[in-house]
């Protein structure tokens, strides 16, 4: 009896065993991810590369509202977009730009983060300046830590960086974001 | 000195244009006149606007006729204006975003604002046949799944539709993002394997008793005839 008794203990301690081995990684304890990463997530084949428009100069801010023109399903405008203007912009020209072409736009040009708030709250993102004001990129997220850019440089992948980082470079970069007001492509269903 | 002071002027004139308050409407010789519409100051609170969404293709008859009803019916046109509506054709590049996602086409599909499911998708033929079963079919789901989000401004156009009183609190939980860069792996479910023990437990016990057995059985045979 002893015996019987001493072989079903070695076969619990052995199922033990393996229950400690299943799980996964993280052994279940991984909260499920409630949101799409980044807010904005444009397929690739959509996200517009910077190009040398005529004049020789880069067209960062017409690449980044190319891309945003996509995310809100406005392919047509968005290549007549493209077809039509390039190389660096102004703020006032740029939205000199949107009011001829009937486009839909909202900006702050006096760094107020709250504006970057509601761009990636309400899944639109925007068009935000970095490096000193001389490149524009797109800002795709936006959470209490984390920054996520599209980088029309470098558009195959997101740039991550710390919230506060991002803040700090765009209010040094004149602060200036520029949002398109349409109907923004709905999230990954769960 | 005139023509400084006509300088002057005219650069007078021109400022105090600048300066002026911006008109609602602007001449522009190349377009007309426009109305500056397109400068959106007040900044619109749709954060929790839920999500309605047609998928197919543009061969389908059956997706265009769903979508012309999105733009026919009356019930149906406001719906879509209180929600960001997207159509997505599978011929789309951004339709690749989705295919894994979609049952069928073509398909309707309502979502929260987080991505949410409001219903369960309908695609195919599943799909209603009429305009009006489409929309009674979307506003009771709406109603009562998400009419008592307070910060959905759109509330109270599905609580308007008669959705009853069965306005349960819609199941948003509290998902807060997780301060990753990167997406998290998918949670593995973590579900203690009884029935791997209770099989450990039995080839434990099967084997221990038969050992008990052969050895009882065994001293038995082994026992000497009295002689």
């Amino acid at each position: 009896m002893n015996r019987i008794f001493a072989v079903v203990l070695l076969s619990l301690a052995l199922a033990g065993l393996a229950v400690g081995n299943i799980g996964g990684p993280n052994e279940g304890t991984a909260p499920v991810a409630w949101k799409e990463y980044p807010t904005v997530n444009l397929p690739y084949r959509l996200r517009q590369h910077n190009w040398l428009g005529n004049k020789n100069e880069g067209s960062c801010v017409h690449a980044t509202v190319i891309s945003l023109l996509n995310w809100d399903h406005l392919y047509a405008k968005a290549a007549h977009w493209r077809a039509t203007y390039g190389n660096g912009e102004w703020p006032e020209d740029l939205y000199g730009k949107f009011e001829r072409e009937g486009i839909r736009y909202a900006e702050t040009t006096d760094g107020d983060v709250a504006f970057l708030q509601w761009a990636c709250e309400t899944h639109r993102g925007c068009g935000v300046t970095v490096m000193a004001g001389k490149h524009m990129v797109a800002l795709v997220h936006f959470d209490d830590e984390w920054a996520g850019i599209l980088d029309d440089n470098y558009p195959e992948e997101i740039i991550w960086v710390p919230r506060d980082e991002f803040v700090a470079e765009w209010k040094n970069s004149f602060g200036w974001a520029v949002a398109i007001v349409g109907t923004p492509s709905n999230p990954l269903p769960h | 000195m005139f023509r400084f002071v006509l300088a002057l002027a005219l650069a007078v004139a021109s400022a105090s244009t600048c300066l002026a308050e911006p008109s609602l409407t602007k001449a522009d010789a190349a377009y007309g006149v426009r109305y500056t519409e397109e400068h959106v100051a007040n900044l619109p609170q749709d954060a929790q606007m839920p999500f309605l969404s047609v998928y197919g293709s543009t061969s389908d008859a059956r997706f265009n006729q769903i979508v012309g009803w999105f733009n026919t019916n009356p019930q149906l046109v406001e719906l879509k204006n209180h929600t960001h509506f997207n159509v997505t054709t599978a011929e789309s590049t951004m339709y690749g975003r989705y295919a894994a996602s979609v049952p069928g086409l073509p398909c309707v599909m309502f979502q929260t604002a987080d991505g949410g499911r409001i219903m369960p998708d309908m695609f195919g033929s599943e799909l209603p046949m009429s305009s009006d079963a489409l929309f009674h079919a979307l506003n009771s789901h709406a109603a009562s799944n998400w009419s008592n989000n307070p910060a959905n401004p759109d509330a109270d156009c599905f609580r308007r539709r008669g959705g009853g009183d069965r306005y349960a609190q819609p199941d948003h939980g509290d998902p807060r993002p997780q301060p990753l860069p990167a997406p998290l792996p998918p949670l593995v479910e973590h579900r203690f394997p009884w029935g791997l023990v209770l099989l450990l437990c039995l080839i434990g016990g099967g084997f221990g008793l038969s050992k008990g057995w052969k050895e009882k059985f065994h001293k038995a045979s082994r026992v000497k005839k009295p002689s």
